[in-house]
Parts: C-alpha cells; sequence; structure tokens
C-alpha cells in the first residue's frame, strides 16, 4: 500500500469537514484539512465537502482564490471528490437563490428536484436512499444519507456514475468523469457504507 | 422513514424527563451515541436540556468527541441563538442545528441561517402543548408560553427557510403513552418541509397507529432506547410491516 | 375594613431615610434575624432561612429560629444530605419501616396508615407507595388549599382515580379560612399560615377520629433544614400538632379569643384549626412519622413515580418565581407564601428550589446561582389580582402592608425609590 498518498480536504468555510477528517482518520489515511493553495497542489486527491447554499460556497471559493486552485488540480489530473455541494459546484451553473456560476469543471446544471410534494413527500429530500452505480464493483445495495433540494443535470449521460429514485423521480446522484468525481450524498454520514466509499476513494490507485 | 434517537443532555449526562420536566440521569452522551449508531439508528439528536435556561452552550465539547466514532448525520440544539452558535455547532462536527427559543425571540435568524447555510442544516424545533383544540408552542424546553399557534407557527417557519421541522409534543413525550397523532397530522399537513415527530413513542402499536393516519419523515425516539423499552430493529420491522420505507440496519 | 396596623411598629420608609443618612449607623434586624447575611458555601441558602415554626403560637414579633451554619459556612441542611450520602444504611432502615408497618397493617378490612397530602408529588408517592409496595390500606387525607388550581384538582382526582386510592377531602369554613388568611397576611406577612396550621393538624386528628393510630408524612422538615438531631427521630414531634388550651392558640397573630370578640366567631367556628389534646392523641396512640426518615427522599424521583403511577401532570408553565413546573402548584396562594419569604428573609421560591436540588445532585451551585438570579425576584402577576380579592385588599393596601416588613439588613431604597436586596449571591 502507498502510504504517501496524502488527500487534502479543503476547508473554505463551508462545510462539515470535522466529520470528514474523522471518517479519514479511522481508514489511517493521511489527510490534511488545508485552504492553502500550495497544500492542496502538493496532495496526491482532493475532496470538497460542501454544506450550505451553492451562491454562499462559491463566493467563499472565489474571494480565497480557492477556486483557481481547484482548477488547476483538476487539469492536473489527480483525483477529485466533490461532496453534496461540493458536487454541485463542479458545474456551470445553478439556480439555488437565484442563477449562480459554478466551476464549469463538468458541463451541466443545478435545478431543483422536480418533486411534487404531498403528505408524505418531501423537500428536501432528507434521508437514506438507495444508489445504482454504474459499476459494479461498487456495492448495489447500500444507502446513503441525503440531505438537499437541488440535483446536478449533467449534460452528458456519460459522465453520470450514480442514480437514485426519490419520488418516483430519477436523479443523478453521482458523477465521474476520469479524475473528476462527484457524490450528492454524504458519504461521511452515511455509516459504514459511508466509510467503504471514502475508503475506495482514498485507496484507488494504490 | 427515519428513526432518530433523541439525547437530551445536561452537563456530561444524558438525562430523560416527563412532559419536558426532570433531570434523571439515563447514561452517558458519548456511549449511548456509539451504541444506538452500532445498532442501526439513522440519526441523532443531541439537546442541551438546559442552554436557554442557563444562557450557555456545553454541547460542543461531546459533539466533538461523539463524531469521532459516528459516522450518521447529527443535529444539535439548545441554545443556538444566534448565527456564531450555529457556526461553533457545524465545526464542532454537528451537520445540523435544531433552533426553538432562538427563533421565537429573533424569527429572522431562521432566515439568515438558511441562506447562509443551506435550509437543509436548520431544523425548526417546536414544542406544543395542547390547549383546547389546537396547540401552543413553548419555548426554554417547555417552561414559557409564547401564545403562538403552533400551527401558524410552522407554516412561518417553513417559509423562513427552515429545512426541517421538528414537534415535540410536551404533553405525551416521556409518558411512553402514545404520540399526540392529531398535531403531528396537522404540523404534517401545514408544511411541505420534512417533519419529525417526537414524544410519547411507548410499544410498536404507536407506530401503526401514527402511521395509519401520518406519514411523517421521521420520528425521534428517546425514552424507548434510553430505558431499553423497544430496541432500534423492532422499531425499523413495524415500519417495514407498515409499508413504510427504511434503511436496514447496518 | 381591617385594621392593617401590624405589630411591627416603625414604618420602614423613614428607616431606610435615616439609614440613608447615617450609613454607619447599625442596621437594624427584625425578628432577631441574623445581622450578617451570609450563603451556604454548598447551595444557595442564606443565614436568614427559618426553621420550622409552631405556627398557632406565631406571634408578629417572636425571635426567628434560623437554619444553622457551621464554621465552614455550610448549611445544615447541606450536612444532614451528606450525612445521607455516606452515613446511613438504607437497607437497615427500610427493615424498620417495614417492622413499623407490620404493627400497624390491618388485613380484616380497615384503614391502617393515615397520609395527609393534596396530590402533589410527595403525598403521591408516599400514599401508592405504602399500599402497592408495601401493603398498607392507606386512606389519604386532605386539606383543602385555599384557592385549588385546575391542575391542582386534577392531580388530586387523578390521584384517586389513576392512582387507586381512598381519600377524604377537608374544606374548612371558607369565610373564617379568608379572614385568618387576611389576618396572616396583614399582621405576619404570612398568607399561607392558615393552611400550614391545618395541613399539619389534619393528620393526628383523622387518626385520632378515625381510630387508625399511624400517621405517614413524607419528607421531614429537616430535610429542608431545621436542626440535624431533629433528623434522628423518625417522628413529628408533637409540638406541631398538639395543643393544650384553645385559648393558647394564635392566628394571624391574634388570639382565637380576640378573634372571636372582634369579628363575631365562637369557638366552634375554630373547630378545624384547635389542635388535638395531648391526651386524646394518646388514648388513641397516634404516632406521627415521616417516610422521609425510612427511604433516601429524591423529590425529582417522587416527580416521576408520580406521573408514571397516580397520573399527576407538571404545571404547563413555570411557576413564577421559580423554573420548575411541578412543585407546588395546586393552590394560588402558594406564590405569594414564596413572595413574603422574599420580603421577609430575602430568600425566594428559586433559591428553595435550587437549594435543594444542588443537595440531590441536580444542579450545580452555580447554576443554582444563575436559576436564583433569574427567577427569584420575579413577581407573581398571574394570581395577582385574584389574591387582593381573596384577602380584600387593593394593590397600594398590599404594598404597604409589605413595605412594612422590608427588614433595614435586608433591604435599601435606590435612587429611583426602588427596593432593593443589599446582598443577592451573584453578586460577589
Amino acid at each position: 500500500m502507498n502510504s504517501s498518498s496524502r488527500v487534502a480536504v479543503l476547508d473554505y468555510g463551508a462545510g462539515n469537514v470535522r466529520s470528514i477528517m474523522n471518517a479519514l482518520a479511522v481508514m489511517n489515511c493521511d489527510a490534511v484539512l488545508t485552504d492553502k493553495p500550495e497544500d492542496i497542489e502538493a496532495s496526491d486527491k482532493l475532496i470538497i465537502p460542501g454544506v450550505g447554499a451553492f451562491a454562499y460556497c462559491m463566493s467563499q471559493l472565489s474571494e480565497s482564490g480557492l477556486d483557481v486552485a481547484i482548477k488547476r488540480f483538476a487539469h492536473s489530473g489527480k483525483p477529485i471528490l466533490g461532496i453534496c455541494v461540493g458536487m454541485q459546484m463542479l458545474f456551470d451553473a445553478s439556480e439555488e437563490y437565484g442563477e449562480h456560476p459554478g466551476l464549469g469543471l463538468l458541463p451541466g446544471r443545478v435545478k431543483r428536484l422536480p418533486i411534487e410534494t404531498n403528505d408524505a413527500i418531501r423537500l428536501p429530500h432528507i434521508g437514506w436512499n438507495n444508489v445504482e452505480f454504474a459499476e459494479k464493483d461498487v456495492s448495489m445495495c447500500a444507502e446513503f444519507y441525503f440531505v438537499h433540494s437541488f440535483a446536478c443535470f449533467p449534460d452528458k449521460p456519460g459522465d453520470v456514475y450514480g442514480a437514485s429514485e426519490y419520488a418516483g423521480v430519477t436523479f443523478t446522484s453521482a458523477v465521474k468523469r476520469n479524475n473528476i468525481c462527484g457524490v450528492q450524498f454524504h458519504p461521511e454520514r452515511s455509516g459504514a457504507a459511508g466509510i467503504g466509499f471514502l475508503t475506495d476513494f482514498v485507496e484507488a490507485g494504490k | 422513514m427515519r428513526v432518530i434517537a433523541r439525547l437530551d443532555i445536561k452537563n456530561e449526562f444524558v438525562i430523560k424527563g416527563i412532559h419536558l420536566e426532570g433531570l434523571r440521569k439515563v447514561g452517558d452522551p458519548c456511549d449511548l451515541a456509539k451504541q444506538y449508531y452500532e445498532n442501526g439508528i439513522d440519526e441523532l439528536l443531541l439537546m442541551d436540556a438546559v442552554a436557554s435556561l442557563y444562557d450557555r452552550n456545553n454541547l460542543f465539547h461531546i459533539i466533538e468527541s461523539a463524531c469521532r466514532e459516528v459516522f450518521i448525520p447529527i443535529t444539535v440544539g439548545g441554545g443556538i441563538r444566534q448565527l456564531s452558535d450555529i457556526d461553533a455547532a457545524l465545526k464542532s462536527g454537528a451537520d445540523k442545528v435544531a433552533i426553538n427559543t432562538g427563533a421565537v425571540n429573533n424569527p429572522d435568524l431562521i432566515r439568515e441561517a438558511s441562506m447562509r447555510y443551506g435550509s437543509q442544516a436548520i431544523v425548526a424545533s417546536i414544542e406544543a402543548k395542547r390547549a383546547g383544540d389546537s396547540w401552543t408552542a413553548y419555548v426554554d424546553n417547555g417552561r414559557e408560553p409564547t401564545g403562538k399557534s403552533v400551527i401558524e407557527w410552522s407554516e412561518e417557519l417553513a417559509e423562513l427557510g427552515a429545512g426541517e421541522i421538528i414537534v415535540t409534543s410536551i404533553d405525551q413525550e416521556g409518558t411512553k403513552k402514545g404520540f399526540d397523532i392529531d398535531l403531528i397530522e396537522q404540523v404534517n399537513r401545514a408544511v411541505t418541509i420534512p417533519v419529525i415527530a417526537c414524544g410519547g413513542l411507548g410499544t410498536t402499536t404507536h407506530i401503526e397507529q401514527l402511521v395509519d393516519r401520518v406519514q411523517p419523515s421521521a420520528i425521534a425516539c428517546a425514552s424507548v432506547f434510553h430505558y431499553k423499552v423497544l430496541g432500534i430493529t423492532d422499531i425499523k420491522q413495524t415500519l417495514i410491516g407498515c409499508g413504510r420505507k427504511v434503511r436496514e440496519a447496518a | 375594613m381591617v385594621n392593617y396596623q401590624s405589630n411591627i411598629s416603625v414604618e420602614s420608609h423613614s428607616l431606610d431615610e435615616q439609614y440613608t443618612k447615617n450609613p454607619s449607623m447599625p442596621l437594624q434586624a427584625f425578628n432577631g434575624l441574623p445581622a450578617d447575611v451570609a450563603f451556604c458555601k454548598q447551595c444557595v441558602i442564606s443565614n436568614q432561612r427559618p426553621n420550622s415554626t409552631i405556627e398557632f403560637k406565631h406571634t408578629a414579633n417572636e425571635k426567628k429560629q434560623v437554619i444553622n451554619f457551621d464554621n465552614e459556612g455550610v448549611c445544615s441542611a447541606c450536612r444532614f444530605h451528606d450525612e445521607k450520602e455516606q452515613g446511613i444504611d438504607w437497607q437497615q432502615k427500610e427493615e424498620q419501616l417495614k417492622e413499623l408497618l407490620s404493627r400497624f397493617r390491618r388485613t380484616n378490612g380497615g384503614y391502617d396508615v393515615i397520609v395527609p397530602g393534596s396530590g402533589g408529588k410527595d403525598s403521591a408517592y408516599t400514599a401508592h407507595v405504602l399500599k402497592y409496595k408495601y401493603g398498607m390500606n392507606p386512606l389519604t387525607v386532605t386539606w383543602a388549599p385555599h384557592l385549588y388550581t385546575d391542575i391542582g384538582w386534577k392531580n388530586m382526582q387523578n390521584w384517586m382515580h389513576v392512582g387507586g386510592l381512598d381519600n377524604i377531602l377537608f374544606t374548612p369554613n371558607g369565610k373564617l379560612h379568608r379572614l385568618l388568611t387576611r389576618l396572616a397576611f396583614v399582621n405576619l406577612l404570612h398568607p399561607f399560615q392558615p393552611f400550614i396550621v391545618g395541613q399539619r393538624i389534619i393528620g393526628p386528628a383523622m387518626a385520632a377520629k378515625f381510630d387508625v393510630p399511624l400517621v405517614m408524612y413524607g419528607e421531614n422538615q429537616a430535610e429542608y433544614g431545621n436542626a440535624i438531631d431533629e433528623n434522628e427521630k423518625p417522628k413529628m414531634d408533637e409540638k406541631f400538632f398538639s395543643v393544650q388550651d384553645p385559648g393558647d392558640i394564635v392566628l394571624g397573630g391574634k388570639t382565637i379569643t380576640q378573634i372571636m370578640d372582634e369579628y363575631g366567631y365562637s369557638i366552634n367556628d375554630f373547630t378545624p384549626y384547635i389542635a388535638p389534646k395531648k391526651e386524646l392523641l394518646e388514648q388513641h396512640n397516634v404516632e406521627v412519622h415521616y417516610l422521609g426518615y425510612y427511604l433516601k427522599w429524591d423529590p425529582q424521583e417522587c416527580y416521576y413515580y408520580a406521573v408514571e403511577h397516580t397520573g399527576f401532570q407538571a404545571n404547563t408553565e413555570r411557576t413564577e418565581g421559580s423554573y420548575s413546573k411541578y412543585s407546588s402548584i395546586d393552590d394560588k396562594i402558594d406564590v405569594f407564601h414564596y413572595f413574603t419569604t422574599l420580603i421577609k428573609f430575602g430568600i425566594g421560591r428559586a433559591t428553595y428550589d435550587a437549594s435543594q436540588e444542588i443537595r440531590n445532585g441536580k444542579i450545580t451551585r452555580e447554576e443554582g446561582v444563575h436559576l436564583v438570579r433569574k427567577f427569584d425576584e420575579e413577581f407573581p402577576k398571574k394570581y395577582f389580582p385574584e389574591f387582593l380579592e381573596y384577602i380584600g385588599l387593593t394593590e397600594q393596601e398590599f404594598w404597604d402592608v409589605v413595605d412594612q416588613y422590608r427588614s433595614p439588613h435586608l433591604w435599601y431604597k435606590d435612587e429611583d425609590g426602588h427596593w432593593q436586596l443589599r446582598h443577592r449571591i451573584w453578586e460577589g
């Protein structure tokens, strides 16, 4: 096992970073929580957490210059994992609280889940849900924890890595293109299944 | 439907009252959190039972400890009064915050917080006591009546941007005599955001009675877990039996 | 029209002026209370806290016996509690209880213990546990509150209907009771006195009447601060409920004879307030015990027990002057009892409640201080109009009476003319 694989977790003031760090600690990952472009650049993998409103998160990134660091990292070919809003920001734009541009690393938009609420169906989509992954080596039966009202709508079907169903509507719950990966759910909050997913990400390519 | 374990905490102890009164100690927060996580609970709700009473926040170090070994969503409530409190809660490891007294005193807090952190991180908490045909909202852990109608207040909270509402029946909580189904039904109907029903679970029949009439997004239980009356599996099996989708305990 | 010149002869307003002009003048302490105010180092009670009085001998100018503080500044209630935690063999005490009960237990259809109480958490626990755990056959007896609250009435009914107990509710002549309350308020600033007198008497009196020798109260008053050696005894001292000559009885600061003369009552009207004669009690072998002597007493656990077994419900809102919702919630006058202790001793309800919870390990002293600061001086607005009507005073008359009892060593007037306590536990 390549023990010198270092994972940078982006610290940009909007994300439940502590859970991610704790989860990474459990798998003995060499992880660093950072807001410094040089640390990011020096790492082998990057995780972009995300809790909060899209616009706010993006403004935190652009004000700190970390948006540039992310793009540079993406173009280096090293693996990136975006979680929840972190995944959403990979795309061109979001419609949450108005029109806001994203990082544009993946073509597509972020839009409200087209759900009709009723007694039993609610928005935000909060709770555990199955994910059907495109690749067969990822567990098909596991449930992960979702908490969102908006979802990603990738332009390219080939980018869809995982799909879920809520209230009869299928939406993209995971994306992947080359080194860029994103998940709408929170692996650091999805119990053993989530830890398994993160472990796969951390260990991949070793 | 999610099954949530609610831990009311005072200093270093999990406590359990009846009608939100009484401070009987029932266990250690981190031990219980870990135990429930390992037994398949879907989420944890950690409430500081006396934050409003003593004008302080005490739970953050407990959250930090619990988070090291527990990898499911954690909501923290009690004494959340301003954005900096929310910041501290999320930084210590919480995913969501539950706000009651803070919102009654300053409804804009909900609006600002949901804009800043996203509505999904903001759970509005309502303590409801029956008053004739309707319910009045209370604050300070069931200590002070606000004169607000619970149904109208829940509508307002949803409009302000809350992501979820947790409604606790003061009349039923701690009694193990069943949910206040009318209350949950009416709150659920009043809003389109997820509603978490809390207060009164004692037997699996109570779950069947509840689900027969209303589909809340989640139920939060305390007494049955802390006093080992029901297991998490018992509850989930019952829900499955009623045709609800639940996360298989893992 | 009630003459409300109290027995305290100086006007406190002019007294306060004198002290303001002469700051070095030693401050007078009414009723012989300790001149220096101190707070217990472990709980939050102050050294002004009076011990239980023999109510039917209570006069306005009497010197008050107060709770004892030892050399380390710790009060006797805390010391008693510390002893409770360490020194006492509770198993042995329970054996003593069982042995006591076996002496009185009846299995042939008849009551074998009188439990006085209101159906509040303490008496609810006492009666229920005696019946359902220890196999006794209690008759609960209730001396009616001055003014029943809705929740108090409901809890009392549930005590019977849910708890499964027998009860006799005794309501004294409302007109006389009201007069006595008014007199007690004006002459002693102690509106609760008639209730306390009745409550203490009714147990032994009923015991004698029904020929049921054993009376069991809940907690020992020493639990709350009488002399520690009072706790060595399981029984209530008969001085609290027995009197030789009815003429000796003083109610509302007046002798019964005076009240009869001034208001046209007869000795028969005072029947409920006349404590049984010693001989009568001896004849019926009446013994008055405290369950708190035999079983470890935890008022909060009584709350849980009462909810689970007797249909007890806490109040819908916090009691004014304190933070809890389950203590003493059946009488509208109750809050004014604590308001008057605030005036006379600088101690409000929150102080009493918090001190007890500190001793029982429910809260820390720091938390207790915070609660006292937050709630102790809160005025009981909710039932104020009803209280004024009950005692027949206007609001102005109410404050005129109250102000006369502000001892200079406790109170002063600030620059805005508002009364302030000189010593507050959270200040320094």
